[in-house]
């Protein structure tokens, strides 16, 4: 306990380990390909990482909240099912004439409402929300085939494309949005009491309940706000590609699991985090960007998550092994 | 005496389990500015009457006052604090990843509307000034719970309780979990509390109960015997009250004769339950091995087992020594190890019968690797006949089966594999009376054959019954080895495993 002060180098390393990869990855790419460090380069990466980004908040919150047991604790793989049925209503209505906020209110109804069917089955039903969230993407799959007869659809709106395209300050306004909704979410998690609560309750539950907290709720809330997150990313999927390519959903799933858990590494307490899924979505839009300006083959991109999720497993699990 | 003396009555309390009277008839009074201790058996009634206090219970008959107020009708597990009763239970209600200021102000922040935004350096402020005033340590707000020792997360929950401003605090075994010295600050801290509080405190510890408390009640079989003043009590007198004389069960008699050694321990130190502990096992004899939760009784069968978290001793066995014994060296030395998580470890609930019986021995009857199914069924068969398990046919799923009969499948995979030492690790908790007998004359049986039986056992007239020598331990400490033949020896069992020396 005594030796705080002197703690060794390693530990220290360890400690920091996902900014020190960052920055090393960041130094690698600038020396290959000076361009890298551009003002124009650096805001394309966080219009790259923004849909991912903001997805990812919302599994973050549920995995705060869920503890991170793989197979028992919270999860949902429904997430960019429902993000890709939010942006194809969106379109669907559009097409048909609709006036673009319509679509979007339809959307953020149905997203809660998905919201809400898992989290009753997960609080209420005590189901594992792994089996869950899993039928609830097939079923989505499913609608988001049907309600776009399994074809692109084109999104034409002058709104989402003053979103994508026009730019404040050197950032189209859909990089904005993703910092502002990291930085929405940070506040809410980190400053507010609602994040304390939905820590403890991910950390012990039965902490949580014998301090008087509302368990059921929270753990709710964590799922309904993951359906509002959806949206907003589903909203600039369309705004960024102009189009909706069914199945577009099921490609992200993996990444924003890794998104989420890559987070743990960089923070102090090896947990999933806000700042740490801001920082790993930013990280995956670094590499899959800096390998095209290399002209790696962006297939290496895949092997290089690949093991960047397995360090990140190995470094929380033997931290949290000293820990407890 | 008048009623205003006490600040929290249970008057008469009873509670009726399907088959089981939990409690008869309760009172227990506690006044303010008391340490009132509660002291019986595994399954005396002291978890169900406080387990009523918490309000996690409802009583079927009584009352309970509190600071005169009848609140029968009004506990439960939510209103409980804001009456003025707070819990330190056994278990640890942190979360390790919250710092020591988001932890003691879990669900009370201090926040700033309208977002509820925490005022975190007023929190930390706030928790170091609570911490160092209500219960006396220094710690920086900023840590994190699963950074603090075990006495120090328990504090943590005990200052947590202590802002509700409760009139009376329950501890319920506190100290099993502690070591020396943050027993004797929580005690510090208990006697600082009851000068304007009452405090009911559960303990296991005897030497403890009469330091600490000034009046002590006594439950035995969901009956009060008696409360009693501290001051005029010993250990011995104590324990006499808590057990009674009426345990006399069905044990085989001992007609059991040893013979060479078998077992052979010297100096054995795990890594973290027990150190320097030796003694020998030899055929033909049952040896009970028995202490409290936390003195590491409960972790020597399974050292013997799978020594890898030994540190330092010696394990003899047949005459030779064994450096390294993993599961599958001590199967193939004739080891039998009965495991006392039954669900978790000892069946395998999903395979049937006859594989969970055949499964040490597959060796014997499978030939060049492949297992020859007539052998399998005989030999299944034979041992489904000789201890009686209770299936419909050798295919059955074990998992059906009574927790008795999972028992007997798990003892018959040593029988099968003819073992030579048995370890059982409470070989009969949550099995029935009748099922009980049973496995106690197949085991004596197994002894009377030439085997050797290390029987971990925390049930007081099971150890003395069966065993033919038992070891009690304490804190990690072997405190007493003695014979029982021909001497009436629980008292002495019972004292040493509460850190009393017994005269044996």
């Amino acid at each position: 306990m005594d030796n705080k002060e002197k703690r060794p180098l390693s530990s220290i390393v360890i400690q920091y380990s996902g900014y020190i990869a960052f920055l090393g990855v960041v130094i690698l790419f600038t020396m290959k390909a000076p361009v890298f460090l551009n003002p124009k380069n650096i805001s394309n990466i966080f219009l790259q990482s923004s849909v991912l980004g903001i997805v990812s908040f919302g599994l973050t919150g549920i995995f705060i909240g869920g503890g991170d047991h793989v197979i028992r604790g919270g999860t949902d793989l429904s997430i960019t099912s429902n993000m890709a049925v939010s942006a194809a209503i969106v379109a669907v209505m559009l097409n048909n004439g609709y006036h673009l906020l319509l679509g979007i209110g339809l959307a953020l109804i149905v997203s809660l409402a998905i919201g809400a069917i898992n989290a009753f089955a997960v609080v209420k039903l005590k189901m594992i929300p792994l089996l869950v969230t899993i039928c609830m993407m097939y079923i989505l799959q499913g609608v988001e085939k049907l309600i776009t007869n399994n074809k692109v659809i084109p999104a034409n709106s002058a709104i989402l494309s003053f979103i994508a395209n026009e730019e404040i300050l050197f950032a189209p306004i859909a990089a904005w949005i993703f910092v502002i909704v990291a930085l929405l979410v940070y506040l809410l998690y980190n400053s507010c009491s609602y994040g304390n609560h939905v820590s403890a309750i991910g950390g012990n539950e039965l902490a949580a309940r014998a301090s008087g907290i509302n368990v059921s709720l929270i753990v709710a809330s964590t799922y309904l706000l993951a359906g509002v997150l959806a949206v907003i990313s589903g909203i600039l999927i369309l705004a960024r590609l102009s189009s909706l390519t069914p199945g577009v959903g099921d490609l992200m799933l993996f990444d924003v699991m890794l998104v989420s858990y890559l987070g743990a590494v960089f923070s102090k307490r090896f947990r999933p985090n806000i700042p740490g899924t801001f920082f790993g979505a930013l990280f995956v839009g670094v590499l899959t960007n800096g390998f095209t300006m290399i002209n790696v083959p962006s297939y290496w991109v895949y092997a290089i998550k690949g093991a960047l999720i397995l360090i990140t497993v190995s470094i929380t699990t033997m931290q949290r092994r000293r820990v407890l | 005496m008048g009623k205003s003396d006490y600040i929290l009555e249970m008057l008469d309390i009873s509670k009726e389990f399907p088959g089981v009277k939990a409690l008869q008839n309760v009172t227990i009074q506690i006044k303010a500015g008391e340490v009132h201790g509660l002291v019986g058996e595994n399954g005396a009634g002291k978890s169900t009457i406080m387990k009523i206090l918490a309000g996690l219970y409802s009583n079927d008959e009584g009352q309970i006052i509190f600071d005169g107020e009848d609140v029968t009708k009004k506990l439960n597990a939510r209103t409980v604090e804001q009456i003025g009763i707070s819990f330190i239970h056994q278990e640890r209600y942190v979360a390790p990843h919250l710092t020591v200021a988001e932890m003691l102000f879990l669900g009370i922040e201090k926040t700033k509307s309208p977002f509820k935004f925490m005022k975190r350096k007023e929190m930390i402020k706030a928790a170091e000034k609570m911490l160092s005033e209500k219960v006396g340590i220094k710690l920086s707000g900023n840590k994190l719970i699963g950074e603090l020792t075990v006495g120090e997360q328990q504090l943590i929950q005990l200052c947590r309780a202590l802002m509700n401003d409760p009139k009376v605090i329950v501890f319920d075994e506190p100290t099993a979990v502690l070591a020396k010295k943050e027993t004797d600050r929580l005690f510090k801290i208990i006697n600082q509390l009851k000068k304007e509080k009452g405090v009911i405190y559960i303990s296991h510890y005897f030497g403890e109960i009469l330091d600490l408390c000034d009046r002590v009640t006594v439950l035995r079989n969901g009956m009060k015997i008696d409360t009693v003043n501290a001051c005029d009590m010993t250990i011995n007198s104590l324990v006499t009250m808590m057990v009674g004389r009426d345990v006399l069960e069905q044990y085989p008699a001992k007609e059991r004769n040893a013979g060479e050694v078998l077992l052979s321990i010297k100096g054995l130190t795990h890594k973290k339950y027990f150190k320097d502990l030796s003694f020998d096992i030899h055929r033909g004899e049952i040896v009970g091995i028995t202490g409290l939760m936390g003195s590491g009784h409960d972790m020597v069968g399974i050292s013997i087992y799978n020594n890898s978290e030994i540190m330092a001793g010696s394990i003899e066995f047949k005459g030779k020594k064994m450096t390294r014994i993993s599961p599958q060296i001590a199967v193939k030395e004739k080891m039998g190890y009965l495991p006392d998580d039954r669900r978790g470890l000892g069946a395998i609930q999903a395979m049937s019968v006859k594989e969970n019986i055949t499964l040490a021995c597959l060796k014997n009857i499978a030939k060049k690797g492949v297992i020859s199914e007539k052998e399998e069924n005989e030999c299944a068969d034979a041992q489904i006949q000789k201890l009686r398990i209770k299936t419909l046919n050798r295919n059955m799923q074990a998992g059906l089966l009574s927790g008795g009969n999972q028992q007997k499948v798990v003892l018959s995979r040593w029988l099968c594999a003819s073992s030579e030492l048995y370890i059982l690790n409470q070989p009969t908790s949550g099995i029935d009376i009748g099922a009980r007998a049973e496995i106690y004359s197949i085991i004596d049986r197994l002894a009377k054959d030439g085997a050797g039986i290390l029987m971990i056992t925390q049930d007081i007239p099971e150890l003395y019954g069966m065993s033919d020598r038992v070891i009690v331990m304490y804190r990690g400490e072997k405190k007493l080895e003695i014979e029982t033949k021909g001497n009436d020896i629980s008292d002495q069992i019972i004292i040493a495993s509460m850190g009393g020396i017994g005269d044996g």
